[in-house]
């Protein structure tokens, strides 16, 4: 059906504006918080934080790759939404993310980072959820077998697992 | 030869070592960059902090225990979960760190791993459900925690020990590597240097060769002189400048006289010799920008470019003339050779290479036959001898098959009897349109283009059935004597056999023939044997021209010669009382003491005819009984002989 075919992308696109403009955007997580994204941001949701539930990382466009990494023997499939689209989601203002992990382990990336590479926040492997115990359940990857500029130190380093809370300074 | 392929070798060695060295830096550096490849970088780096963190999170794993136990409330099972889960997942960081094991005391680490995991499997149940995490059950966790805590200590600190000394091994190992591969390439370089060396030397080496080629292919051996291949090159040089400079050049063409007879009675070694010093006094008589050349033989050529005046090159060549007056020093002995020059000039003689060449050389002939020991200069009227002397060898060729040679015949006549016996075929050209020509001008072409020995063929067989119809009319001993050309002793000259069948297809003697030669043909030994042959057929041998040449004795006594003929350049001086009538009459004794006939040409007076009588002179031949007649008037002739002498 031609006619239908042509409607569908004219109707995701209105549902995209809705999603945008709606007013659900400022509401807070139904699901449990699970990452926290506070500091010069200028859309709120709790107080002056914006919390995502798992739900809401999901309804985002999601991209994915596949990439080998210093932690795991083999090359696996990352999915989840793009760190800059989350930002955008946030209105994010700053120039630096500290991203802060569930064992409090604390690193700074570069936003430029977010905008240079197709760095994702990971919310599944091979198709599955990641559980704390296999580094998740979120987890920052840069996309490290295609940027191979990615593959050094400081990346590894920017590469954070476990992720629960992203301060935009 | 040897050494080529000996460095062929040394190429193909290097070649191959320098393969090898340029494999083994790319190996190394291939693995120097794997050592610093930046994930096993990463992991190296991260193996304390892995092993910190575990210990981290043992001890925040513990607090929270501990403050579970002390706040007497029951434990947050989800707080409990998560910590359980991020200890987990250090420990699995921990362990899927490829390096570890490589950087730790790996049995100590596999120990610490058998215990985390021991503990984690043993406490799981409990964090998992969250229940039974009574008091006592969280003071026996805790106490089985605080072993794993010594024990992470231990291994955090080795760890932190280990990575320094390991950082160092790394860095004498990656500077153990740029030592072996910087030697590497300076071996590389050294042979590169070697190979380079080995091609240059071999570069050089062929390019020597190409010039001593050159040299060979440009320069006379003997000489050092230009050969005529420089030669022409020069020549057409000095042409091209002095078209350019509108100017004049001469080439002069020098010939040694009679240089065969040195090479043939001194040999060549001799000869050689002779040529050597040539060559040096023709360096030495003209200007250092004139090229001499040897153009083979006893040929020179020089060029003398650059002339304002013609009679330069006159001067020069009488320079050579007079340099040559100096006896030549040849195998201890002194002798005086003379050469013979000819002169033409660019442009008024000729423009092209090959014209002036062949001018020059007529010249030079022409100063040969103007008596040899001088120079001559080309001329208009030399180019159209030369012309006509090609016309003439062309017409030769044709003669034979058109009939035009003739023969005649002059009575020799028996001094005692006055009877004629013999006579000797004299043959003529009856050219078509320039009328007869003496054999003179016509039988050193013939030479020259070996018709002579057709010519030569044609003529015996003439001769031999004149002969065969005088024996029958006149007499039957009738002989006569046909000239015969060196040439035709040549070892390609007369088919021996083929007279043998003609005399016998006609049914003579050998002695019906008899062969005029010159007696500078005894001297040589290749005639020799021709010779002799032709007196196995029978045929008698007489020596024209005697005692004009060596005259020499032992040569008579050595092939059996039949006559001899006086030259009639004695005869025709011969008066009572004469030098010549002595050297006639000493001839003729010794002839017969030697047990041969005298023949004296050239008899034209009663007086001549007397004299020779008189000395025992056996025939005579000359105008004075009859010129050379043809065969018709012969037979006329020799029927009034047999008249008179019947009526005598």
């Amino acid at each position: 059906m031609p006619v239908s075919r042509c409607l569908t992308p004219a109707l995701g696109f209105a549902a995209m504006m809705l999603a945008s403009t709606g007013s659900n955007a400022t509401e807070p997580p139904s699901g449990d918080p699970v990452l926290t994204v506070s500091g010069r941001i200028s859309e709120f949701n709790v107080d002056n934080h914006f919390v995502f539930d798992m739900a809401m990382l999901e309804a985002m466009p999601q991209h994915s790759f596949v990439t080998n990494t210093p932690w795991h023997p083999e090359a696996h499939e990352f999915s989840g939404p793009l760190l800059r689209e989350v930002l955008a989601r946030v209105g994010a203002e700053g120039e630096n993310i500290q991203a802060i992990a569930l064992n409090d382990y604390k690193v700074d990336i570069p936003v430029e980072d977010a905008r240079r590479f197709n760095m994702i926040v990971a919310r599944l492997m091979d198709g599955a959820p990641m559980s704390v115990r296999n580094k998740g359940p979120l987890f920052i990857l840069y996309p490290f077998d295609n940027e191979s500029e990615t593959q050094s130190q400081i990346y590894y380093n920017r590469a954070i697992w476990q992720l629960k809370a992203l301060n935009i300074e | 030869m040897q050494a080529t392929r000996s460095t062929k070798y040394w190429l193909i060695l290097i070649s191959v070592s320098l393969l090898l060295v340029f494999s083994v830096v790319i190996y190394i550096q291939y693995h120097q960059s794997r050592l610093l490849n930046s994930t096993i970088q990463y992991n190296e780096s991260n193996v304390s902090w892995n092993v910190f963190q575990v210990e981290a999170e043992a001890l925040r794993l513990g607090n929270h225990l501990y403050d579970t136990l002390n706040a007497g409330t029951p434990p947050d099972p989800e707080q409990l979960q998560l910590r359980y889960d991020i200890f987990y997942s250090r420990v699995e960081v921990l362990k899927n760190n490829p390096t570890a094991p490589l950087l730790l005391d790996e049995k100590n680490y596999r120990a610490m791993l058998d215990s985390l995991y021991r503990f984690l499997d043993h406490i799981g149940p409990y964090f998992e459900s969250g229940d039974g995490l009574d008091a006592d059950t969280l003071r026996s966790i805790l106490g089985q925690l605080r072993p794993i805590q010594r024990q992470l200590h231990d291994l955090s600190l080795d760890s932190v020990q280990r990575s320094g000394r390991h950082a160092e091994l790394r860095a004498a190992e990656v500077e153990r590597q740029i030592r072996i591969s910087t030697g590497l390439i300076v071996f590389q370089l050294l042979l590169t240097l070697l190979f380079f060396s080995i091609v240059i030397r071999q570069i050089r080496q062929l390019q020597t060769s190409r010039s001593q080629f050159s040299n060979l292919a440009n320069f006379d051996p003997l000489t050092g002189l230009p050969n005529r291949r420089l030669f022409r090159d020069r020549l057409e040089q000095e042409i091209r400048k002095a078209q350019r400079a509108d100017g004049r050049l001469a080439l002069l063409f020098l010939d040694l006289d009679h240089f065969k007879d040195i090479n043939d009675t001194q040999g060549h070694d001799v000869g050689d010799i002779l040529l050597k010093d040539a060559a040096q006094r023709l360096i030495r008589c003209v200007r250092s920008s004139d090229t001499v050349a040897r153009l083979g033989g006893d040929e020179f050529t020089i060029i003398l470019g650059g002339l304002d005046r013609t009679d330069t090159a006159a001067r020069i060549s009488q320079q050579i003339l007079d340099s040559f007056g100096e006896p030549f020093q040849l195998a201890g002995r002194k002798d005086y050779i003379s050469a013979s020059i000819g002169i033409t000039f660019y442009p008024d003689d000729a423009l092209d290479v090959n014209a002036l060449l062949k001018n020059a050389d007529q010249a030079m002939y022409v100063a040969k036959a103007q008596g040899r020991n001088r120079f001559h200069y080309f001329t208009a009227s030399m180019q159209e001898a030369a012309q006509a002397r090609v016309e003439l060898i062309n017409d030769l060729r044709n003669a034979l098959c058109r009939n035009q040679f003739h023969l005649l015949y002059q009575p020799i006549v028996d001094c005692a009897s006055g009877a004629v016996i013999k006579a000797e075929a004299l043959i003529r050209w009856h050219h078509p349109e320039r009328g007869l020509i003496s054999p003179v001008d016509f039988i050193p072409l013939a030479e020259e283009t070996g018709l002579i020995i057709d010519i030569g063929n044609w003529l015996f067989r003439e001769a031999a059935k004149q002969a065969r119809a005088w024996r029958q009319s006149h007499h039957p001993d009738f002989q006569i004597s046909i000239n015969t050309s060196p040439v035709q002793l040549q070892p390609e000259g007369i088919d021996v056999q083929a007279w043998g069948e003609l005399l016998n297809s006609l049914d003579l003697p050998g002695n019906s023939i008899a062969i005029e030669i010159t007696e500078g043909l005894l001297m040589d030994n290749g005639f020799a044997t021709r010779l002799m042959e032709i007196q196995e057929l029978g045929i008698e041998v007489s020596l024209d021209d005697f005692g004009t040449g060596y005259s020499s004795m032992s040569y008579l006594k050595k092939f059996d010669i039949d006559y001899l003929k006086i030259d009639k350049s004695f005869v025709r001086n011969l008066k009572a009382g004469s030098s010549d009538l002595a050297l006639c009459e000493a001839m003729i004794v010794m002839a017969h003491k030697l047990d041969l006939k005298v023949i004296a040409e050239g008899i034209e007076t009663l007086e001549q005819q007397w004299l020779l009588n008189s000395t025992g002179c056996d025939y005579g031949q000359g105008y004075f009984f009859a010129r050379p007649i043809p065969p018709a008037e012969f037979d006329h002739y020799l029927t009034k002989l047999d008249g008179q002498a019947l009526v005598t």
